[in-house]
């Protein structure tokens, strides 16, 4: 089921009515009604892969039980290596099992040998790196004694499977969320409009600004070789703004829902286009992968700490993971060894921990340093996106190609694939206006428009909100699923 | 808990009314897919029948054809949906005798996605289901198609903008605003800004879509011809600013389609207009449309044409 669609719209208020009609007191009734509903809200997908969410509970469930108990090191670790077979195994075997096939093939027949061997059609289940990634730190962070085991099936299955950040998070540690399904949850009303405005704004991300520019971006990226320098510019500016409507829009709705439900998710993104270089970027971008594998993967392998060598070995690993964990295709190991590359300098010359704060807070315009950071940084990460939206590696690099070529100065003109004329894209490119100002003007906040028209009489504040819904309404249609749902 | 639910309505209460309104407000606005379906439903007895893009949609006021006629010729439309329009509505059109089927430069290699935004208007104006259409596009008008709706709503709260005016046949009969207009129909300067103008998909090759619409056009005419239905292809008035750019390999491939068809069937008839030199520049409203002016002559060259035939 996707947020942006009426089917949600249908379902949010059905279960929000369902849920608080039972007593609060009886929030374990509240715990197997969310459990249902998200085992509903994944089956609207494909009801097939329940079973490998249940299976995935199942064994995670018991090693847990069994790793808290057991008080051999040895067991200990055996079980937590059982954990990890299981849900690496499986993510191998739905993302990953054809590319290291024919890349297997492809390397034979490199030195001369002939093998033949048919990939599978293996349908990628939505959200698996989610929830695999979040079971994970359920059972490593039993093994590392950080958390108790769940105190219920029930309370640990609907923690597995909590529908609004079930398919495409923010992956949420089970030290953060799963004690929360021991507690009581009182309607909240504050509570409840923050995540209503959080909603909107995740919808204004997702319907005006991702949807729109992936109309462009769509269209340059799939017939890149028939346009012009300055289009591919575009093109790969318009990717950039869709990715991040895109993707944050998702989490803004999924920790919006998770708030009318009375549960606190962690931010996933804090306004990383403003950042000041890519050490911040990657602090303020998906937040909540970036510190899985800062806490389960860079630290245990000895993080900034050690020599040189080592310094960049562990770099390099987390980036490339990264990239890898976004998809089965070379394009995303070349845009995790990119960021590695744009990162590399900073942590050698001790800069990557320069930029924490919040930019130039309460001034309204960030100085010209901080401007041309934030411009460089966004350029890099321009770069690096086209190496994440192409099809091949062969594809990125002509695209590269093609942005430096005699026509980067013209006029970027797209053309409609269905009625054939050409296009510049002005109602989007003001939106993206728009919508950075906004950021900008929020941007201490957990989301752009949480305190905006906060010290506004209620009609004016209401009035913004008016104009944003009626903005999604007027641009409703363009559906798109979400990008991050294929990962 | 009651506050929100009861804040929260009234916050909605105006965009539901909203909604609401602006839905009563589509459903009775005319548009060419409303009007012309419903002028089909109302004249089942029609002689003529007019498919085809927005060339022959632009170039036949059936109101000035001589038969009782009707265009259901749309901006876009392809073989898929010429076909779809004619086997869905052929057991209803009992006295049809004459069928027009556009085969101007673009049709034979032109083909529309599923992911067509006026694919849901042709299910609720016609019933023809060419795709998967959600509960939403057949709930909500605006929501089948948003961009094509909010053109009409600005169209009619705009005082300033010019308003499109349909006849009961849905032939837009005031579309003299164009680029030949705005050029003053100065040769020259519209010789030299063809190229940024004009519909780049009309110059597509596609050899697959060739071959696909080829099969498209011969069911057409064999369930034609099965019910007595004369048969005419059409080649509609194009201007030289768009003739420029002609492949002539994807020409030669359109007429040896149509040279094998006329020999195959003798009742087929070819109504050639393409270079037409009766049409002048001022009968167009731009490189490959007709405006109502062109649109007249046309309509008077059909009509003698179908008193020939009927001689």
């Amino acid at each position: 089921m996707l947020f942006n669609s009426i089917d949600f719209a249908i379902f949010l208020p059905i279960v929000f009515a369902l849920y608080w009609l039972i007593p609060s007191r009886l929030y374990k009734y509240q715990n197997i009604l969310i459990l249902l509903a998200s085992y509903v809200f994944y089956g609207w997908w494909d009801y097939r892969f329940l079973a490998l969410i249940l299976f995935s509970t199942l064994v995670d469930f018991s090693l847990g039980k069994l790793i808290y108990q057991e008080t051999s090191v040895l067991k200990r670790k055996l079980y937590l290596i059982l954990s990890l077979i299981v849900n690496i195994g499986f993510l191998m075997y739905f993302k990953y099992y054809n590319f290291f096939l024919e890349n297997f093939i492809e390397a034979f027949s490199f030195f001369g040998n002939r093998i033949t061997s048919n990939s599978l059609n293996i349908i990628l289940p939505v959200g698996i790196s989610f929830y695999t990634f979040q079971t994970l730190s359920y059972t490593i962070d039993l093994y590392r004694k950080n958390l108790s085991p769940a105190k219920g099936f029930f309370a640990f299955s609907a923690y597995v499977s909590f529908f609004p950040q079930l398919v495409a998070g923010p992956i949420e540690r089970a030290t953060n969320l799963l004690p929360q399904f021991y507690e009581q949850r009182e309607f909240d009303y504050l509570k409840a409009v923050s995540g209503l405005k959080q909603i909107l704004w995740g919808l204004f991300k997702k319907i005006l600004i991702a949807d729109n520019c992936a109309e462009i971006a769509n269209i340059v990226f799939n017939n890149s070789e028939e346009y012009s320098g300055s289009s591919l510019v575009l093109g790969a500016f318009m990717f950039t703004f869709q990715i991040y409507g895109d993707f944050s829009g998702y989490s803004d709705i999924a920790i919006g829902t998770s708030r009318l439900f009375g549960f606190n998710l962690m931010q996933n993104f804090a306004f990383p286009y403003f950042s000041r270089d890519i050490a911040e970027f990657w602090r303020r971008w998906h937040i909540s992968l970036s510190t899985w594998f800062r806490d389960y993967l860079y630290i245990p392998l000895g993080g900034s700490k050690g020599n040189l060598f080592k310094k960049v070995r562990n770099t390099f690993i987390i980036f490339l993971i990264s990239g890898f964990w976004h998809g089965a295709n070379w394009t995303f190991i070349a845009w995790g060894f990119l960021n590695a590359f744009y990162f590399l300098p900073l942590l050698l010359s001790n800069k990557n921990r320069k930029n924490l704060n919040v930019i130039n807070e309460g001034k309204l315009f960030p100085s010209f340093k901080q401007f041309l950071g934030i411009l460089f940084t966004f350029i890099q990460t321009v770069i690096a996106w086209i190496f994440f939206r192409v099809e091949s590696l062969t594809h990125a690099f002509s695209f590269i190609s093609g942005i430096f070529s005699k026509t980067l100065f013209s006029i970027p003109l797209i053309i409609e694939p269905d009625t054939g004329y050409s296009i510049f894209p002005k109602k989007t490119l003001l939106l993206i206006v728009l919508f950075v100002g906004i950021e900008w003007i929020g941007r201490k906040d957990q989301f752009a428009i949480e305190t905006l028209g906060e010290n506004w009489k209620a009609i004016y504040r209401n009035l913004i909100y008016y104009s944003i819904i009626f903005l999604i309404f007027w641009s409703f249609g363009k559906e798109q699923a979400f990008i991050y749902f294929q990962f | 808990m009651h506050r929100f639910i009861f804040k929260l309505f009234v916050f909605l209460l105006p965009i539901i009314v909203s909604f609401v309104a602006l839905e009563i407000f589509l459903f009775k606005y005319p548009n060419t897919f409303n009007t012309k379906a419903f002028h089909l439903k109302e004249n089942l007895d029609i002689e003529t029948l007019f498919l085809g893009s927005s060339h022959s949609q632009n170039a036949i006021n059936p109101v000035s054809i001589i038969s009782k006629s009707a265009n259901l010729a749309y901006g876009s439309q392809d073989y898929q949906l010429d076909s779809a329009i004619f086997f869905k509505h052929i057991n209803k059109l009992k006295n049809l005798k004459h069928l027009f089927i556009e085969v101007d430069y673009h049709s034979l290699e032109d083909m529309r996605s599923k992911s067509y935004f006026r694919l849901a208007w042709y299910y609720r104006y016609y019933g023809i289901v060419m795709k998967k259409i959600s509960l939403v596009e057949k709930l909500s008008l605006f929501a089948s198609s948003p961009s094509f709706f909010k053109n009409h709503l600005l169209e009619y709260l705009n005082i300033n903008r010019f308003k499109y005016k349909l006849n009961e046949a849905g032939f837009t009969t005031n579309s003299f605003p164009g680029a030949f207009k705005e050029l003053s129909y100065d040769r020259n300067k519209i010789m030299n800004s063809a190229y940024a103008r004009i519909n780049k998909s009309h110059f597509k090759i596609s050899l697959k879509n060739y071959s696909s619409n080829r099969t498209k056009i011969c069911a057409v005419i064999n369930m034609a011809q099965s019910k007595n239905i004369k048969v005419t292809l059409l080649k509609t008035p194009l201007f030289t600013s768009y003739k420029q750019f002609f492949d002539e390999k994807k020409l030669l491939r359109r007429n040896n389609f149509i040279d094998s068809l006329l020999l195959k069937n003798k009742n087929i008839r070819l109504l050639d207009l393409e270079n037409d030199i009766r049409f002048k520049i001022e009968d167009f409203k731009n490189d490959n449309h007709l405006n109502p002016n062109g649109a007249e002559k046309m309509s008077s060259i059909i009509n003698e044409y179908l008193l020939t035939k009927k001689k």
